[in-house]
């Protein structure tokens, strides 16, 4: 069982990674400010899940507040960025 | 400013009070784990942040009862209370006094200071945020 | 616990908070203002006459003691530092209630007023050094907000001058304690004092940090080559704003810069007095030189600035007790006669519509005699004239350098006293002297305006009378300056 579980672990971590990796080559691929946008939303949450997986495999419960937390802001900032594309767009 | 979309609009109203809430649990665990004044004035003005972000510095302001600015000076003379606490008994200036409430745990002046922290946190953060929108 | 060293810090604060909760302006906020100066001067008055009968007093607060807390210490030279500071902040608030010597009543002038010299009395009162980073950055913060409030091109060069410059500054500091706490591991100054006695670390790498300092209050202080960021800046602001940068922020420098190298960075004497004697002499030099070169009364005013830091930079230099009394109270002098000529120069501007170019005034000696009076004592007193304050300083400071021998410092003291005089009556030529121009109409001067100056030159005159006491109290401030073992056990010897 323990077994099983380790190993999920692993090739979650593996799968994250990979995940992690796709989306900073659109990060610095772009083409526009939005997709740059969405990966940054989308590597907050991927980052998420690598903290909640270190915390399943050490039993460190001090990263899930910080989870917790990146969880409820981290859209914020990619509204305030939506807001700054759509004010730009609204000027030109 | 222009009407919002429903979704935001929606999220919004419900996602700032969850996160004022988050902000004073993290405030009041400060003392002994992770948490305090600072980080938890962060995330109440990320909270407002939101709100503002969606329905305006006006309507912020008018939500929160009190303008920012003002609650800078309320936070640091909360602060600067706590600290002449324990000055008043005759120990030297910001030092901490501390007692057990029961039902509630572990209290003293370190906390209300976090709690002026909190609020000057929250009132500079929000008023700079307001600065950038209203510019 | 004694509550006179936490007084002057709690007292800017909770008025300054006061003002952000009750409203920034209108007459009830310059009322709470008027007060809580009122109360600094008073704290740092009774803090001043406590530490010159009872020695040097120290406290930590939060009840951590010495080298583990922060420290708040003050000798005589602190004491003195903060006296004054309220001194200035009472007086130049008292002029600033005029509007127009403060700017737009928007960003809350009275409140940012308050938190400045908390900052100021926080460098004079900090006993650690980070702290007195920390101090620095609260008197940077709210300085850069005063400059820049009026959000006109002149202010915003100016400001982003001024802000670089002492961002610069900041960082340079940093570095210098991150490279102490690495060697000695303690940040309080008194430990370490102590700990850099005690070990046997070459004093040439010691010193090495020491030129980091030097480096970061320079840029604070203006001197030498470093000076230039402040003649640009000082003259963009509304009156009030720069009359208090010029009364105090510079003086912190070389408050630290003394404060520094006669408790920490002590062991090669030889080499930093050489250095230091370098800077101060061109330091004077350059300052004398630039202000003859100026036409705007307010520049002139700025590079008097850097010429007179040269003679407190004299003074350290020289290491003698006669050269760091002399350092002290020439920076007393000159806090008190600078301020006193800027309060000055925005009445002249007052009745020169709004002129601080000489060329375009005149005529003030034929109708307004008092003024002129009133010009000349804080004007004699820079350039040294008996029996005023600033005679006796540098009288103190000169034959501090002939006593060592140092013939060309002293020499250059004589000569730029000398270029000061001509650049004043630069001044007097045209702004009294001259004609009056077509468009002059004679006025009053408001009381808010001259009751201020009019405090600071009878202060000057009467340091200038009263020189045998105020010179007794120079010699022992020196000597707890140079022999620091009395500051070190006040500070770690219990409280």
């Amino acid at each position: 069982m323990l077994e099983l579980l380790a190993g999920a672990q692993f090739a979650a971590m593996i799968v994250l990674l990979i995940a992690a990796f796709i989306t900073f080559i659109r990060l610095a691929k772009g083409p526009k400010l939005a997709d740059r946008v969405a990966a940054l939303d989308l590597l907050a949450v991927i980052f998420i899940g690598m903290m909640l997986l270190h915390t399943i495999s050490t039993g460190e419960q001090v990263y899930l507040d910080a989870v917790m937390v990146l969880a409820m802001i981290s859209f914020i900032g990619t509204i305030g960025f939506a807001r700054y594309i759509i004010h730009e767009r609204e000027r030109s | 400013m222009k009407k919002p979309s429903l979704l935001l609009e929606m999220a919004a109203r419900r996602q700032t009070p969850v996160l004022l809430i988050v902000s004073l649990w993290v405030l009041f665990r400060g003392h002994n784990h992770p948490g305090g004044g600072f980080i938890g004035g962060l995330l109440a003005a990320g909270g407002l942040g939101f709100y503002s972000l969606t329905y305006g510095p006006k309507a912020t302001r008018r939500y929160m009862r009190i303008d920012p600015i003002r609650l800078i000076g309320i936070g640091c003379l909360t602060a600067l209370g706590a600290g002449l606490m324990g000055w008043l008994g005759g120990l030297p200036f910001l030092t901490g006094i501390w007692t057990d409430l029961p039902l509630i745990g572990k209290v003293g002046t370190p906390l209300l200071f976090d709690i002026g922290v909190y609020l000057t946190v929250i009132g500079a953060a929000v008023s700079m945020l307001h600065a950038f929108e209203e510019a | 616990m004694n509550p006179h060293l936490v007084l002057p810090l709690i007292i800017p604060l909770a008025t300054a908070m006061i003002l952000f909760v009750t409203g920034r302006r209108g007459n009830r906020a310059a009322v709470i203002g008027l007060i809580g100066f009122a109360g600094l001067f008073g704290a740092g008055v009774s803090l001043l006459i406590r530490v010159a009968s009872s020695g040097i007093m120290a406290t930590g607060p939060g009840n951590w003691s010495a080298p583990y807390g922060i420290t708040l210490v003050a000798d005589n030279l602190s004491a003195l530092m903060v006296a004054i500071t309220g001194l200035m902040g009472l007086m130049v608030f008292i002029y600033s209630l005029y509007g127009e010597m403060r700017g737009n009543d928007d960003g809350g002038f009275y409140a940012l007023f308050h938190v400045l010299l908390m900052g100021v009395c926080g460098a004079f009162l900090a006993g650690d050094i980070f702290n007195l980073y920390v101090w620095f950055e609260v008197m940077l913060i709210a300085s850069f907000v005063l400059l820049a409030r009026g959000r006109s091109r002149l202010e915003m060069i100016a400001s982003v001058k001024y802000v670089v410059m002492n961002l610069v500054s900041s960082g340079i500091f940093l570095i210098g304690i991150g490279l102490l706490y690495a060697k000695v591991g303690s940040l309080n100054m008194a430990d370490i004092a102590v700990k850099l006695s005690e070990s046997e670390a070459d004093a040439r790498l010691v010193l090495s940090t020491g030129m980091l300092f030097l480096v970061a209050f320079g840029i604070k202080a203006a001197v030498f080559p470093l000076y230039f960021w402040l003649p640009s800046s000082y003259h963009a602001p509304p009156l009030a704003v720069s009359a208090i940068f010029s009364a105090l922020l510079t003086k912190v420098g070389v408050y630290s810069l003394i404060r520094t190298f006669t408790l920490i960075f002590n062991q090669d004497q030889a080499f930093s007095s050489r250095l230091l004697l370098v800077i101060a002499g061109l330091t004077m030099v350059m300052g004398g030189l630039g202000a003859i070169a100026q036409t705007d009364i307010r520049r002139i005013l700025s590079f008097h600035i850097i010429s007179q830091i040269g003679y407190m930079i004299m003074g350290l230099a020289l290491m003698t007790p006669l050269g760091i009394a002399g350092a002290m109270l020439h920076m007393v002098h000159n806090i008190i006669v600078k301020t006193n000529l800027f309060l000055i120069s925005g009445i002249i501007a007052h009745h020169g519509r709004g002129a601080y170019r000489i060329e375009q005034l005149g005529g003030l000696y034929r109708h307004k005699p008092l003024l002129a009076l009133l010009f000349l004592v804080p004007a004699f007193s820079l350039a040294g004239f008996p029996p005023l304050s600033g005679f006796f300083t540098k009288y103190l400071l000169i034959q501090a350098g002939l006593e060592t021998r140092s013939w060309l410092i002293s020499g250059i003291a004589l000569a730029v006293a000398m270029l000061t005089l001509v650049s004043m009556t630069k001044i007097w030529n045209h702004a009294f002297w001259k004609r009056a121009p077509e468009t002059f109409e004679p006025m009053k001067t408001p009381v808010r305006l001259w009751l201020p100056a009019a405090t600071l030159a009878s202060l000057s005159v009467s340091i200038g009378l009263a020189a045998e006491p105020i010179f007794e109290f120079g010699r022992q401030t020196a000597g707890q300056l140079l022999e620091p073992e009395g500051y070190i056990e006040a500070v770690l010897g219990g409280r």
